[in-house]
């Protein structure tokens, strides 16, 4: 598993753990990440049952298994949280921040010693030593109950599935050629995203913030220019593609 | 300790015994209702047969109680079982857990951090040791209530026999109803006691 840190300063860092090549084949490829301050640590989206070892192997190189004090779910897939329940076990004790309305469904991964923060519709914040993450709504994207994370210091929004991409196991962890990466996008973002409403709506929410890494689930991270080229694009591509778009949404 | 705790591995076996004596015992349960049917109906037959089968009249009230025990013993037995189920779950969950923890430790080189997780590995090496305890508590507790059940049915084949005796005494324009109780009283302690039986074979690999 390759980790990368892709941000740093004197209080924190922000690392990226992804492109698992020992990860069975049928599997998502998925990205973590962990927001390193001083005295604790945030896991982002800790990923599947499948991923659990070399994730607990490549955390342990950067930092103590005491430090992970909070653990965030964007939503309830099991490719973002299905390893709570080893997780639980491991880790000493933990808040788990996440969407209310998934609570009774995500406590069936196994939860004994972790506690659910139930975070309201509205969003809301994650404080780290001096860290201040803001918790972005991002419902319908695609889940129900949809959480992304940004950090204004860093200027990192943890975009959950938006942006995703079906790559082969092993490319570039950042996009180099936007045009060329779009067609890896689109039928994720057609299928797996329900509503055209929610994707404006987002879209307009997330315009408003500073962005200079644009880091999602799965596939590569955008960075500067190609952050707004993502909105751009995003914002004209029609999704809901399972039903024919001759419906009317409302 | 390690070593200890690779000792008390589970296998698929042991998911699915609790699950499959609950099932043994559901169907049991089913034909004890079935018997507290037939036991009314006895009784009621019995009444208006006179004195003659005063003594199968007293049958009945025993065959409604070994039903009632029945029943009774079932609701205990299953709820032991879903125990069982539910710790068999748990003890997969810490082993899978241990089973990372040394994956992580084996596979993977440079961990700089790795003795942090030794406070967790404690942790969930007593755990297990515990929830294995509970475990074998458990099995202790279900073979002895299987056993208490099965001694009790095997009283039910006495009963059979009994009833079969008391009805040669019924009047000639009964004597058939009071054949299809006595049929119906021996075919359920048979069918009862298949299941405990087979209940009790399930344990036994679990629990010898």
């Amino acid at each position: 598993m390759i980790v990368k840190t892709i941000f740093k300063n004197q209080n924190y860092q922000w690392l990226m753990f992804g492109r698992d090549l020992d990860k069975p084949e049928k599997v998502i490829d998925t990205n973590q990440y962990v927001v390193n301050t001083r005295h604790r640590a945030l896991l982002i989206d800790p990923g599947g049952v499948e991923l659990f070892t070399p994730m607990l192997a490549s955390i342990l190189k950067y930092l103590p298994i005491q430090k992970i004090t909070d653990i965030f779910s964007s939503h309830q897939d099991p490719d973002v949280i299905s390893s709570l329940g080893l997780w639980d076990k491991t880790i000493v004790k933990a808040n788990l921040h996440a969407p209310w309305i998934w609570e009774g469904f995500i406590r069936h991964f196994g939860m004994d010693r972790i506690d659910y923060v139930a975070v309201p519709d509205e969003g809301g914040s994650i404080e780290l030593d001096n860290c201040v993450l803001q918790i972005i709504p991002a419902h319908y994207l695609h889940s129900s109950g949809n959480l992304h994370l940004y950090d204004p210091e860093a200027k990192i929004l943890m975009s959950g599935d938006v942006g995703a991409a079906l790559e082969k196991p092993g490319e570039p962890l950042f996009v180099s050629d936007f045009d060329a990466h779009c067609e890896k996008m689109k039928f994720f973002h057609q299928r797996w995203m329900p509503s055209n409403r929610a994707k404006q709506y987002w879209i307009d929410q997330v315009r408003k913030l500073d962005i200079e890494i644009l880091a999602p689930q799965h596939g590569r991270l955008f960075k500067g220019d190609d952050v707004a080229r993502f909105l751009d694009w995003f914002e004209a591509l029609q999704v809901g593609c399972a039903i024919p778009f001759d419906q009317p949404e409302d | 300790m390690s070593d200890e705790i690779h000792n008390i591995r589970l296998n698929s076996e042991q998911f699915l015994t609790a699950a499959s004596i609950a099932a043994e015992v559901y169907h049991a349960v089913n034909i004890a209702k079935q018997l507290s049917f037939t036991s009314i109906n006895a009784r009621v037959l019995a009444k208006h047969s006179g004195d003659t089968v005063l003594g199968f009249s007293e049958l009945t009230k025993f065959i409604g109680y070994l039903a009632t025990y029945m029943i009774d013993k079932a609701n205990l037995i299953n709820q032991l079982a879903i125990q069982l189920t539910n710790l068999t779950a748990q003890l997969y969950r810490s082993h899978n857990t241990l089973d990372n923890m040394q994956q992580a430790e084996r596979k993977f080189e440079n961990i700089e951090y790795i003795d942090s997780l030794n406070v967790s590995k404690q942790t969930l090496i007593k755990q297990i040791q515990h929830q294995h305890e509970d475990y074998q508590q458990l099995l202790k507790c279900l073979k002895q209530e299987l056993d208490a059940v099965y001694r009790k049915i095997k009283s039910a084949e006495l009963i059979a026999v009994m009833s079969r005796i008391e009805t040669a005494e019924a009047p000639k324009n009964s004597s058939a109803s009071f054949d299809e109780v006595a049929n119906k009283i021996a075919q359920s302690g048979d069918t009862i006691m298949a299941h405990i039986s087979r209940s009790l074979q399930l344990l036994s690999a679990i629990y010898p």
